[in-house]
């Protein structure tokens, strides 16, 4: 994802999990908040293991976009890279604005 | 010196042997470490001497596992290597370190003897800490435990909290198993050894305690609990080696959680897969060797 | 999807409020008395009950007690004939509303789905508990030896030694309650229970009837003296009552309380089968008219 475009981003998600999917999306708001906070501090560690739930979030729920900022979060935070874990960071705002959650 | 004290010996070298044996200790002997956390268990022996160098399984990583699991027995480690000094050190199970040299002169002997008897005259009156277990249950957790149940009971080890709803929702949806969960290796141990879960679903990154390094503890236990990986790793070999530890009896990608009954089906066939191969997996943990514990022991070590 | 569990001993109640709560699609089950209430509570896990107060040797009300000394806490509707019931909501913070069996069609519906949607607003507590050395231990080893738990508030690890022969056989647990004594029981398994007939609280007979009621099989001894007899003998329908022994007698000969212990421990396999099967059925009227004293009940309310 290059573009922070403002298209819309389809997910199409299990109905049986609908009603963990507004805390769940909370809770992806929520590790942005601590991305940012650990990165101040050189937390690389934490960054590191907030990028893999995120990459284990994302394929378990389905949300597969999810996965791979998680995924690149995981790397950028073990090649210790700050502006790389920043393009995710923003990767995941414009993705978590831009989502829309289908129940089929 | 009061001389009834028991001492676990856990070395090639017989020279440490010989000083217990002039100072009147009992002593028992394991054949390396892992037989010594055993035999540590069995018989509650006052102390435990051992070495770093045992293969398989070091003494540093046996003292983290003793230390972990609160068996409150005090240990000195030995070793030629002096740095390990500082390390062993860290750990409050142990009271001593002492560097052997290679040689076996009567006055290597000697420095053996006194720095033995200088680290128990320092420790008298020091007692570890009495250990304590502290569970936190669900009401559903209590309520499982409180009942007579003929369901399965499913242990499922995870620290991140989506996923943990996650994989309970999937598991729950079945009505054949009773659930139970912890947040991280250490409270997995814990829970396992009260539970006798029939199948432990569990991450392999966590805080405490990994779970390979769980898998191998249960296995130094002799607890045949059966295993399961649930994880994001990618890269093939991480997984083989995980699968290579002693008593796990697959993996999953967390990806199988999306669809619901598609996981419950994969379920379903672990507990099946462990029924079956569970005499053969009782014989290979009763058997305890610790080659067994697979290439990854580095990973109990800190 | 949610679980209604419906407790009423009579059929034509059961249906009736079955049929009223099938706009909520929601699961519902039925229990026919207060043991199988108990039992499908634990089994079922229900997000809400419908207690009939009034039901013969085990009440709605006495469940209720049963629910808060087990420390479980499930959102309950009492369903009553009597209208002064609303004093009990304040005793059980699981009661969350009493509805009479003529408001039954115009009220209960209402109340339920009201109770559901504050679910998620409920706060549910977590059971701490904790282990110490010794319970710890007998988890880490893979034991061979029986164990016994010992009830009583006076007995001590020292004495219970001096009256045993060979007491290396057995591991001992202790607990100095009935409650503590269900916990513990729960949690360890033991092989045999001896409990003393008068303890704080939930007394001997109690304990064994909560036992029954939960449906755990474990055979149980009291220590008693001469003038318990005819408390024990009424008591004695359930099978897992072993039977009494005098504790005059065991501190006399210290090869009574072992043999005793022995041919309980040596029961052939078909004896504990059916001891086994005679829990698993359901027979309400083993437990008499169970009550637990109101001046004892106060202290328990969390």
């Amino acid at each position: 994802m290059d573009e922070h475009s403002t298209t819309r981003i389809t997910v199409h998600i299990d109905p049986e999990l609908a009603d963990l999917i507004p805390g769940f999306l909370e809770n992806r708001r929520k590790d942005i908040e601590t991305v940012r906070e650990r990165l101040a501090e050189n937390d690389f560690e934490t960054i590191l293991l907030l990028g893999h739930s995120m990459k284990g979030n994302g394929a378990g729920y389905g949300f597969d976009e999810l996965t791979e900022i998680g995924r690149e979060m995981e790397q950028a935070a073990r090649d210790k890279q700050p502006d790389a874990i920043r393009k995710t960071l923003a990767d995941l705002v414009a993705y978590l604005e831009n989502l829309d959650v289908v129940f089929d | 010196m009061p001389s009834r004290k028991n001492i676990l010996v856990i070395s090639q070298s017989s020279m440490m042997l010989e000083v217990l044996y002039t100072l009147k200790y009992k002593t028992m002997q394991a054949k390396d470490c892992m037989d010594g956390i055993r035999k540590t268990i069995r018989f509650v022996p006052d102390l435990i001497l051992s070495d770093v160098d045992v293969p398989n399984l070091n003494g540093l990583s046996m003292a983290r596992i003793l230390g972990l699991l609160q068996i409150n027995v005090p240990i000195i480690l030995t070793s030629f290597v002096a740095r390990f000094k500082k390390q062993a050190l860290s750990y409050n199970n142990v009271i001593g370190f002492i560097t052997t040299s290679t040689n076996r002169s009567e006055a290597d002997k000697e420095n053996l003897r006194m720095d033995f008897e200088t680290i128990m005259t320092d420790a008298i009156g020091r007692k570890l800490p009495e250990p304590v277990y502290s569970y936190r249950f669900r009401q559903h957790e209590w309520a499982n435990l409180l009942g007579i149940s003929k369901r399965k009971k499913i242990l499922v080890i995870e620290d991140n909290p989506s996923m943990k709803t996650l994989v309970m929702r999937r598991l729950d949806a079945s009505d054949n198993y009773d659930l139970f969960s912890a947040e991280d290796g250490l409270e997995g141990v814990c829970k396992a050894l009260l539970i006798a879960p029939d199948l432990i679903l569990t991450d392999i990154r966590m805080p405490t305690l990994d779970g390979m390094a769980m898998s191998q503890i249960f296995y130094i236990l002799n607890k045949p609990f059966p295993i399961v990986f649930l994880t994001a790793i990618d890269d093939a070999s991480s997984r083989s080696k995980a699968q290579k530890v002693a008593g796990v009896l697959g993996y999953m990608h967390k990806k199988v959680l999306k669809d619901g009954p598609g996981f419950l089906k994969e379920i379903e066939g672990f507990i099946e897969k462990a029924e079956t191969m569970r005499p053969a997996r009782e014989e290979i943990y009763q058997k305890g060797e610790s080659r067994e514990l697979g290439k990854s022991s580095e990973t109990i070590a800190t | 999807m949610r679980t209604i569990l419906v407790i009423d001993d009579e059929k034509d109640s059961r249906e009736l409020i079955a049929r009223l709560l099938a706009p909520l699609e929601c699961r519902i089950i039925q229990a026919a008395n207060g043991i199988e209430g108990v039992r499908m509570a634990l089994s079922f896990h229900p997000d809400l009950i419908t207690v009939d107060v009034m039901m013969p040797h085990l009440n709605g009300l006495n469940m209720m007690k049963i629910f808060t000394l087990m420390k479980l806490q499930i959102p309950s509707i009492f369903v009553t004939v009597k209208t002064d019931m609303e004093r009990y909501i304040e005793l059980f913070p699981s009661i969350v509303s009493v509805c009479t069996k003529d408001q039954l069609q115009t009220r209960l519906l209402e109340m339920v789905k009201v109770t559901l949607e504050q679910q998620h607003e409920r706060r549910f507590n977590d059971i701490k508990y904790r282990l110490n050395k010794k319970e710890i231990f007998g988890l880490l080893g893979k034991s061979d030896r029986s164990k016994i738990l010992i009830v009583s508030d006076t007995l001590t690890r020292e004495m219970v030694l001096t009256m045993l022969s060979e007491s290396e056989l057995y591991e001992l647990y202790f607990a100095p309650d009935g409650q503590e004594a269900i916990f513990k029981a729960v949690m360890i398994r033991p092989d045999l229970i001896l409990s003393d007939l008068e303890l704080k609280e939930i007394d001997g007979i109690m304990l064994a009837r909560i036992l029954y009621i939960l449906g755990h099989p474990f055979p149980l001894v009291f220590l008693s003296g001469k003038s318990d007899m005819e408390t024990i003998k009424k008591a004695s329908k359930l099978e897992g009552i072993q039977g009494f022994l005098l504790k005059a007698e065991i501190r006399r000969d210290h090869k009574l309380l072992q043999q005793r212990i022995e041919s309980i421990l040596n029961i052939s396999d078909a004896d504990k089968a059916r001891l086994q099967a005679s829990y698993e059925t359901i027979d309400v009227e083993k437990i008499e008219e169970f009550t637990m004293e109101s001046s004892i009940w106060a202290s328990l309310t969390p």
